[in-house]
């Protein structure tokens, strides 16, 4: 990421203090994109805890049918019922998503405020490395994590978060630097208050804001390395489907049954496209309309 | 140029090349000649592969997938596959030998060598040459590939006009594993990796790695050649999807190696589309020596042998365009009898019993395979759906195939679906593919079987046609017994040719022969 | 200026040896070994130590990180271990294809971009304004590889305007080499227009709406003048830091769409020596695609700084 686009971060950051009644949050803009996120997260967590067999029953001698009403969306090339597998998979898309950016929140998250607010030359360290992180194109980085992992779940979320830590670093280190000569910090160490009670305790809940923003961006593109990864065979393992697999499995067959890829496609789309409202709309509250950053 | 899809829809004449109007077609195609429909056809042939071309030194390739080796080089001796579809060998045919001869305990096979044969270079072969890249091949830092196959020869010398080569003990193999020996210039092996020189009927040109291998007639061979293409160029693609788009798109003429899926879209345009003549087999390999207690109980690799739904899979990954295999022998050998696979169909509640019988609870394994072969994930993920019925686990892990095959090398894998290459398949060349050679090559497992041990080195001395074929019924049923590399099916990719292309013929290692293909 | 330049290019350097600590490290816990590549089902123990010795992979880990930057410092880039081929020569190759992608996929994104955020930017509440919104946001949010998938399908194979695939040089045949590119360019391109329209139609909106405009248009300057002078060069400060920020997603989307439409650029070499261990080739086109990263990152960052004055300040 330029310098530009962090110094961008960095101005955001500074403005984020005292910003944004909740009055200036648009309840329609957000309520669209919120409720259909968590219509799908509820119906992929609890659809496969009902009926645990669906995405994984092979009907070879129904392989690669269009609708019909036994399978609502057809079936892919083994014969499995391509909606229930589409449920499945988006529950594991979302784990790959959460999982990845909850993991670079906190190893991120943490190790930039610190390094923000910590004297110690260790912080500086930690910025380099961040910087020749950052230095790869992310999907290389990926391939090579996950090859080095041997893949599955936990290797593609590993190497997912490892490919968001640094910007999560970066922009925690910002946004410590910003709030460092405010006075409620130096309030806070003037009462004495240990390393991890300022950054915990009194910074953290005031930055929130452009931590949310940015999550909800680092899941979006989560899903989609985690898509571009199994596309090129690097993903999570067969039979458990995941949204990219499934297009990985469909691009060879989107002759013969061009059903089969296009459902995955779009839902993939459409969970992005909500990620990124959510995202806009917070970035637009909390002061900048054209922050987007990778 | 390749044509436009455009240019070949309306150009689409094609000469049917019979055996009786072959010789005015060499007529009107003879080089030189410049008869009207010559110059008015394209002659620049344009072979699709998926194959990933790495070094061209005839040594050091796979021998079951370089399409190009026939066109630059050339055997001793080999063996066409006479009928494409149904894989019919036909007998062995004499190249740079002008004959074949072994001793009556085949330990020694004389070779008469061919006069007037020139290099590309412009040199003549003579049988010291012969005798040189025969060496050069057998030498494990030098062959690489090919010193394992032609392993058995232990001596190579020049007697007369003759090349003599003397086995270390009676091999009825060594005849055959020799045609898929090819000669190249002894005084070019420093450049052989990049910049090939062989007697063959095209001569290098060019070689952009990954993209595109471009070959031009050789106005010298030693041959008459029926086929009108003056430049030969392979076109490389990373997938079949790639190569049947081009396919479709009128990019390329000759398609190798694609998916069987794909058959029919192709024959709606014209291509005569088949399953490749591979003689490779796509199987199971159990690790019976690891730590997995599943594998090491004898019941459990049989109740996996018994649950392999061959006639699924073949239908669904396959398209019924291959045959399922229990044995490693295809069924169109004449040496294959049906009797020895009775007990062994597929049987789910034969196999439950024996889950059942064997007194493990919950048995687990891992099953490997190649995340670069869409077929051999299709092909685990079925069966672990049967064993999943008879309560065996099946974990399935898709790694790229280095890393399949150097687990395998280090012993370090459970269970892997795996394509398995064979030499030429005769009674005794399954254990061309390394799988069943005890002991060698990376899926044989850190110790084999002694049952299967024993009945295999008595079938290899056996040199009696009658005997070996009862003594490899004895081998192929200690194998049954053992389960432990239980083969599925022979192995399927698509290879076609366009409409206006005929002649293709392959030899018996899958590689297209050249000489005869007109372009029309 | 200068300062400026020097600074930063010199801040580059560590970050590269860092990233090439980072690369080898990587490589040499990766599973799967080349010579299993090269040798496949014969292998056996001795060819394999064989071949390994050749190629000096046998040597401890720091002997051969430090005989590999070394060379790399002399602008040795070392041979495929397949084919022999020098990796600069495998590079020179490829070099071209991926610029021309890249570059052209940039060309298109702006050509498309550029009017669109613009008028999207002045006219935000109609019809064709909203439609746009969406459209922005939907192509950010495709996959470069579906799009590129159904474009091949419908333009190339159903239609047949263009070819599926395939790369024809440009001095073999012009038209040819055009024709092969339209659809790849596309496929990358969209995603760089849609977020270009996004910066330009937020830059375009604010500028629109900032005081000196209004006093522009109070002093009766007309709407065409007011945008080309004072909406443009404030717009323009954001457009450049978007393309600052897609020139990852470009280098990561060229591997898609050169594996998509078959174009042996050095996203398709990257990915053949991932499958084949192919060291020196990853260690060399990895770099290379980090340096070009951080050498766009700068150049960005230059323009940034000449536009804006403020930033280079605060260096």
């Amino acid at each position: 990421m330029s310098k530009a686009a962090l110094a961008m971060l960095d101005a955001a950051a500074t403005n984020a203090k005292g910003r944004g009644s909740f009055e200036r949050l648009r309840a329609p803009a957000l309520a669209l994109p919120g409720l259909f996120l968590a219509l799908l997260v509820l119906i992929s967590v609890i659809t496969p805890l009902v009926l645990p067999d669906a995405p994984f029953q092979q009907h070879l001698s129904e392989a690669l049918a269009g609708p019909s009403s036994a399978h609502p969306l057809g079936t892919d090339e083994l014969g499995r019922d391509l909606l229930s597998r589409l449920i499945l998979g988006t529950r594991i898309s979302f784990e790959v998503g959460f999982g990845s950016t909850a993991v670079a929140l906190a190893i991120g998250g943490l190790l930039g405020l610190w390094s923000g607010y910590s004297e110690n030359p260790v912080g500086a360290v930690i910025m380099r490395l961040s910087d020749v992180l950052l230095a790869f194109p992310s999907i290389l980085l990926a391939m090579l994590v996950v090859t080095v992992m041997r893949t599955d779940l936990p290797g593609v979320i590993v190497a997912v978060a490892l490919v968001n830590i640094p910007v999560f670093v970066r922009l925690n280190r910002a946004l410590m630097l910003s709030q460092r000569r405010l006075e409620y910090v130096e309030a806070a160490k003037a009462l004495g208050g240990s390393t991890s009670y300022v950054i915990l305790r009194a910074v953290l809940p005031n930055v929130l804001a452009p931590l949310a923003v940015q999550s909800a961006l680092a899941i979006a593109n989560a899903v989609l390395l985690e898509a571009g990864l199994s596309f090129l065979g690097l993903g999570v393992q067969p039979p458990t489907p995941s949204l990219g697999l499934e297009l990985q499995e469909a691009a060879a067959y989107l002759r013969q049954d061009a059903w089969f890829g296009i459902f995955p496609g779009l839902l993939l789309i459409l969970i992005v496209l909500a990620l990124n409202k959510l995202a806009d709309e917070g970035a637009r509250w909390y002061g900048r309309t054209d922050l987007k950053v990778e | 140029m390749p044509l436009s899809r455009r240019e070949f829809l309306t150009k689409a004449t094609f000469i049917v090349v019979a055996g009786s109007s072959l010789p005015a077609v060499l007529e009107a195609c003879a080089p030189g000649g410049n008869s009207s429909a010559a110059s008015k056809v394209n002659q620049t042939l344009t072979v699709g592969t998926t194959a990933a071309f790495t070094t061209l030194d005839p040594n050091q390739i796979d021998t079951s997938m370089f399409p190009f080796r026939n066109a630059v080089f050339d055997p001793l001796i080999d063996i066409p596959v006479v009928d494409i579809p149904t894989y019919k060998l036909g007998s062995i045919q004499d190249w740079l030998a002008t004959a074949h001869s072994a001793n009556s305990d085949y330990t020694q096979i004389t070779l008469p060598i061919r006069t007037g044969v020139k290099f590309h270079d412009g040199k003549t072969m003579t049988v010291d040459d012969v005798v040189n890249a025969f060496q050069h091949a057998l030498d494990p830092k030098t062959g690489r590939t090919m010193a394992g196959t032609l392993g058995a020869v232990a001596k190579v010398e020049a007697k007369g006009d003759s090349v003599v080569l003397t086995t270390s003990g009676p091999s009825v193999d060594a005849l055959y594993r020799l045609t898929l020996f090819r000669m190249q210039s002894p005084t070019n092996y420093a450049n052989a990796t990049n910049h090939p020189i062989g007697t063959g009927p095209f001569k290098f040109v060019e070689y952009v790695p990954g993209d595109h291998l471009t070959l031009e007639r050789n106005t010298d061979y030693w041959k008459p050649i029926a086929s009108n293409v003056k430049q030969l160029i392979f076109r490389f693609y990373s997938t079949a999807e790639a190569m049947v788009n081009a396919a479709l798109g009128g990019q390329i003429d000759i398609l190798q190696f694609g998916n069987l899926k794909d058959a029919s879209t192709l024959q709606k345009q014209g291509w005569s589309g088949y399953a490749a003549p591979i003689a490779d087999f796509e199987m199971m390999v159990l690790n019976y020596a690891d730590n997995n207690d599943a594998l090491k109980n004898q019941q459990i690799r049989q109740a996996i042998s018994l649950s392999i739904d061959r006639d699924s899979i073949v239908k669904n990954v396959y398209y019924n365009l291959v045959k399922p295999i229990i044995i490693p022998m295809p069924p169109s050998n004449h040496d294959y009898d049906p009797s020895t696979i009775q007990e062994w169909q597929f049987n789910l509640s034969k196999a439950a019993q024996l889950v059942k019988a064997s007194g493990i609870s919950n048995p687990t394994f891992q099953m490997g395979a190649a995340s670069n072969d869409p077929n051999a994930g299709q092909i685990a993920q079925i069966i672990a759906s049967d064993l999943a019925k008879v309560g065996i686990t099946a974990q399935i892990q898709l790694m790229d195939s280095t890393t399949q095959v150097t687990n395998a090398l280090k012993g370090d894998f459970q269970s892997n679906v795996y394509a398995c290459s064979v030499g030429v398949p005769n009674v005794q060349d399954f254990e061309d593919c390394s799988v069943y050679r005890p002991n060698v090559g990376p899926f044989s497992g850190p110790k084999a079987l002694p049952n299967y041990v024993t009945a295999y080195q008595a079938a290899a001395v056996t040199v009696n046609p009658a005997d070996r074929t009862a003594a490899f019924k004895k081998v192929f049923e200690a194998l049954l017994e053992d389960a432990w590399a239980i083969p599925i099916c022979t192995r399927g990719l698509l290879c076609g040719q366009a409409s206006h292309v005929s002649g293709v013929s392959y030899d018996a290692k899958t590689h297209l022969v050249y000489q005869n293909i007109v372009k029309g | 200026m200068w300062e400026f330049v020097g600074r930063r290019l010199l801040a580059a350097v560590p970050v590269l040896v860092g990233a090439s600590v980072v690369l080898f490290a990587l490589l040499y816990v990766l599973p799967g070994d080349p010579a299993a590549f090269a040798l496949g089902d014969n292998a056996s123990p001795a060819a394999i130590a064989a071949f390994r010795h050749q190629l000096g992979l046998d040597l401890p880990w720091y002997v051969q990180y430090f005989d590999w930057l070394g060379r790399m410092v002399t602008g040795q880039f070392g041979k495929s271990f397949f084919n022999e081929f020098p990796v600069v020569t495998l590079m020179d190759e490829r070099l071209p294809v991926t610029l021309e992608l890249t570059l052209g996929a940039l060309v298109v994104g702006t050509l498309i971009g550029v009017p669109v955020g613009v008028y999207s930017g002045l006219n935000p509440s109609t019809m064709l304004g909203r439609a746009i919104d969406l459209l922005n946001a939907v192509f950010i949010a495709v996959p470069v590889f579906w799009l590129g998938i159904l474009l091949q399908l419908g333009v190339a194979l159903r239609l047949g305007w263009l070819p599926p695939g395939g790369y024809v040089p440009v001095g073999i045949d012009f038209g040819a080499n055009i024709r092969s590119m339209v659809l790849p360019w596309l496929t990358l391109g969209v995603g760089t227009a849609a977020v270009l329209a996004r910066f330009l139609q937020a830059g375009v909106r604010d500028a629109v709406t900032s005081e000196y405009v209004l006093a522009a248009e109070a002093r009766g300057l007309t709407r065409i003048r007011i945008v080309g002078k004072h909406v443009m060069r404030n717009a323009v400060v954001p457009a450049i830091t978007a393309f600052g920020i897609q020139v990852g997603r470009l280098i990561g989307g060229a591997v898609l769409t050169e594996s998509v439409f078959t174009l042996p650029g050095l996203g398709t070499l990257l990915w053949t020596a991932l499958v084949q261990r192919d060291y020196f080739v990853i260690q060399a086109v990895t770099l290379f695609a980090v340096a070009a990263f951080i050498l766009v990152n700068l150049l960005t960052d230059i323009a940034y700084g000449v536009v804006d004055a403020r930033i280079r300040e605060g260096y």
